[in-house]
């Protein structure tokens, strides 16, 4: 069962539109890369399958139901969310961002999160003892690792990541691609990973949507969408460059 | 039956020698005198007395009666007459008597003097000239006359005085704080005063007779509740015409230039007046106990107001931030709240609460409000909008954004807004004293009405130390409390 699906969704902002007629069916246990334009409504599909935007029109669908929009904060609970931006809280500790999601729900034990947070950050290569460091101690790069070991702390079925490598140098941000991937074969989940950067679409997505102007230009898979691509815009937005 | 009835004779005698009666004071030189005389007067006739002094004007001691919150007070004929009855002329005694009747009060026969306007001039000029009364200035056109400004307008004024005695001068406005001066300089050689002023007699001078009877009568009396009982309206009666103008000036200006206090002016008289046996007890208690005690209360209306504002203005601002709707008109009103004078919202819950520490710690708590809750309110609207994201983005309810994210970032804001009121209400807190709240205002309330600035700097003094000290606190909580990355 494909745990996100989108019915012909429209949404607008104060009349603009910014998603026309999305239609996609997200496949369970894939990565999933979001490619396209500055503005091309990148970041509203993702706040839409988050259930923080609703749609005009169309259906949300989790995990097999209709999305409960009346229960929106608990659906969340099940989904990680790494925001562009980061988003870390400035007065908790490294340790207090990633464990944060432990003060949401009672079931957590403590000790069970304590051991995952370090398998986490070992994994995104953070050094166990920033633990004890705030946010603004960490550089870029570090602060984005972060983001994403609070995103899945909580070991979510689906995780959404809006431009989680935005801003840094190609070496760093391949290293944290290799990473991710790493994660992903330890412990596979559902991934959407938006991105404007076709070497971070081709080396992460399985599959790869491209949005243009609020619509899907093309959805297949990596292998498809570099044979046979729908049309210039789509080549351009997956082709590397080499410098 | 005749048993029940002994029974509960002894109880009520019982329950008499244990009575307590409130002695309020009206918030000048002669009030405090006169109160005091009255309460040491039942002191020694075995009443236990509770004082509340410096209660402001008029109305703030009538309606202090009024309400039991007080059981006696000296009061002016004229002023009951024409204030409190509004009754557009001067009552006899007898006429105030039978008014005052239906409100369930009562005065005592006058205690001898007439405090009202007076014309007065050196006693030199006077025997030289031989003038006594005001009708002969009619015969001494040349002499200058000089008065204050207030007395130049006044219904009860020059204007009309002038016609009622035909008198030929013409008189200038001048500063009332400069008139003695000039007269005892010969620059002027009449002026206006009350005629029980303690600068008569300062100044060698002599109140000209008001032949005609042109001014209303001021004479003071006990003004009281009848519930304190016939023993003790028995007592207030003993005053009847035993202070004379001559002795009331005497006794002001025994506070005002001997810097006598009126503890002892007031012990003086009642032993003077075999009122009071024995000899002279010098009631000099201490500074120190009293200072710390009324530093102590002046800190404990403080706190209570700031503690009820914390707890008042945080929340709302909290409800106000998630229905920031109303946001604007409520603080536009708690706005409104800090325009008024703190004098007149001190008094504005008399008539609710009577008077002492409860009214004080409401206005002191309104005053707080205004930055607490702004500084709540602008403090959570001020975070960064990305993490109010976030934090809904990971399925955070509208509490847990509140309590994990919200609050703690706009601590410091929160903080910042307690302090000012803090220190806002510090200094509020002195004009306290107005409406019989105590602290450290009284010193500062007496030391005016008494002219005595050593007696407003004892005041003056630790109020300010208290703001500095309520910074200084403040400071050391704002950085233990400066999040990590702040600092
Ligand atoms: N809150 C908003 N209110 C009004 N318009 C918005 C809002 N958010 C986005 N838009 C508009 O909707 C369109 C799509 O925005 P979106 O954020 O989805 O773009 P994006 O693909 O994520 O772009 P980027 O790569 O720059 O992040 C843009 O034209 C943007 O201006
Ligand atoms: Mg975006």
């Amino acid at each position: 069962m494909d745990p996100l699906v989108l019915e012909h969704v429209y949404h607008t902002y104060n009349g603009q539109p910014a998603l026309s007629d999305v239609s996609l069916r997200f496949h369970e246990k894939k990565i999933t890369a979001v490619v396209g334009r500055s503005g091309s409504g990148k970041s509203t599909l993702l706040q839409v399958l988050n259930g923080m935007l609703r749609p005009g029109q169309g259906k949300v669908f989790f995990q097999g139901q209709p999305f409960d929009y009346s229960r929106a904060a608990a659906l969340r609970l099940q989904m990680g969310y790494v925001i562009q931006g980061i988003g870390l809280f400035p007065h908790l500790t490294v340790a207090q961002n990633i464990l944060i999601n432990t003060r949401l729900q009672r079931s957590t034990s403590g000790a069970d999160s304590l051991a995952r947070m370090h398998l986490l950050m070992q994994l995104m290569n953070l050094p166990e003892a920033y633990g004890k460091k705030y946010p603004h101690e960490l550089s870029g790069g570090e602060q984005q690792r972060v983001g994403i070991c609070r995103a899945l702390l909580p070991n979510p079925t689906v995780l959404l990541m809006d431009e989680p490598l935005g801003a840094l140098d190609s070496i760093t941000r391949e290293d944290i691609q290799r990473e991710i991937l790493q994660l992903q074969q330890s412990e596979q989940r559902t991934v959407v990973i938006i991105t404007h950067n076709p070497q971070e679409a081709l080396a992460l997505g399985d599959y790869i949507v491209v949005l243009e102007a609020g619509k899907v230009l093309q959805y297949d898979t990596k292998e498809n969408v570099l044979k046979s691509p729908a049309n210039a815009l789509v080549e351009r937005l997956t082709t590397t460059r080499s410098v | 039956m005749k048993k029940l009835l002994v029974i509960l004779l002894a109880i009520s005698s019982v329950a008499a020698t244990a009575q307590k009666i409130t002695v309020g004071a009206k918030h000048f030189n002669e009030g405090y005198i006169l109160s005091e005389i009255i309460a040491q007067l039942l002191e020694e006739n075995g009443f236990t007395v509770d004082r509340k002094y410096n209660l402001g004007g008029t109305m703030v001691c009538f309606k202090a009666l009024k309400q039991g919150e007080i059981d006696v007070y000296p009061e002016y004929t004229g002023t009951i007459s024409f204030e409190i009855l509004s009754s557009g002329k001067n009552l006899s005694v007898e006429e105030i008597r039978a008014q005052l009747q239906d409100m369930g009060l009562a005065v005592a026969p006058p205690y001898g003097f007439n405090n009202t306007y007076a014309l007065v001039m050196t006693e030199a000029l006077s025997k030289e000239k031989n003038i006594h009364n005001i009708s002969e200035l009619a015969q001494h056109p040349q002499l200058s006359i000089g008065v204050s400004y207030e007395f130049l307008k006044r219904q009860d004024g020059w204007d009309n005085l002038s016609k009622a005695y035909a008198l030929p001068q013409a008189a200038v406005g001048l500063e009332h704080g400069l008139a003695y001066s000039a007269l005892t300089e010969n620059k002027i050689q009449i002026t206006d005063a009350y005629s029980t002023d303690g600068e008569i007699i300062q100044n060698h001078l002599t109140v000209l007779e008001d032949n005609q009877k042109f001014f209303p009568d001021y004479l003071a009396t006990s003004f009281y509740r009848p519930s304190i009982g016939e023993k003790a309206e028995s007592i207030l009666k003993k005053l009847t015409g035993q202070i004379s103008e001559r002795e009331m000036q005497a006794m002001n200006a025994a506070v005002l230039y001997e810097k006598k206090s009126f503890q002892q002016v007031a012990s003086d008289f009642l032993r003077e007046k075999g009122f009071v046996a024995g000899a002279t007890t010098e009631t000099s208690t201490s500074i120190v106990p009293d200072l710390l005690s009324k530093t102590g209360v002046h800190l404990k209306l403080t706190f209570l107001a700031l503690l009820l504002a914390i707890g008042f203005a945080v929340p709302l601002g909290v409800v106000l931030y998630w229905h920031p709707k109303p946001a604007r008109y409520v603080l536009y009103l708690v706005g409104l709240l800090q325009t008024i004078p703190s004098i007149a919202l001190l008094a504005i819950f008399i008539p609710f609460t009577g008077i002492g520490q409860l009214p004080a710690v409401l206005a002191l708590f309104l005053y707080g409000l205004l930055p607490i809750l702004r500084n709540t309110y602008t403090g959570l609207q001020g975070i960064d909008p990305v993490l109010k994201k976030v934090a809904i983005g990971m399925g955070m309810n509208r509490a847990q954004r509140m309590r994990l994210l919200e609050f703690p970032l706009a601590i410091p804001f929160i903080l910042s807004g307690v302090r000012t009121a803090a220190v806002i209400s510090v200094g509020t807190a002195t004009l306290a004293a107005f409406i019989g709240a105590g602290g450290l205002g009284e010193y500062i309330v007496t030391g005016l009405a008494l002219n005595n600035s050593s007696l407003i700097l004892r005041g003056a003094i630790p109020a300010a130390a208290l703001a500095i000290l309520i910074e200084i606190a403040f400071e050391i909580l704002e950085r233990i409390f400066r999040p990590a990355y702040l600092r």
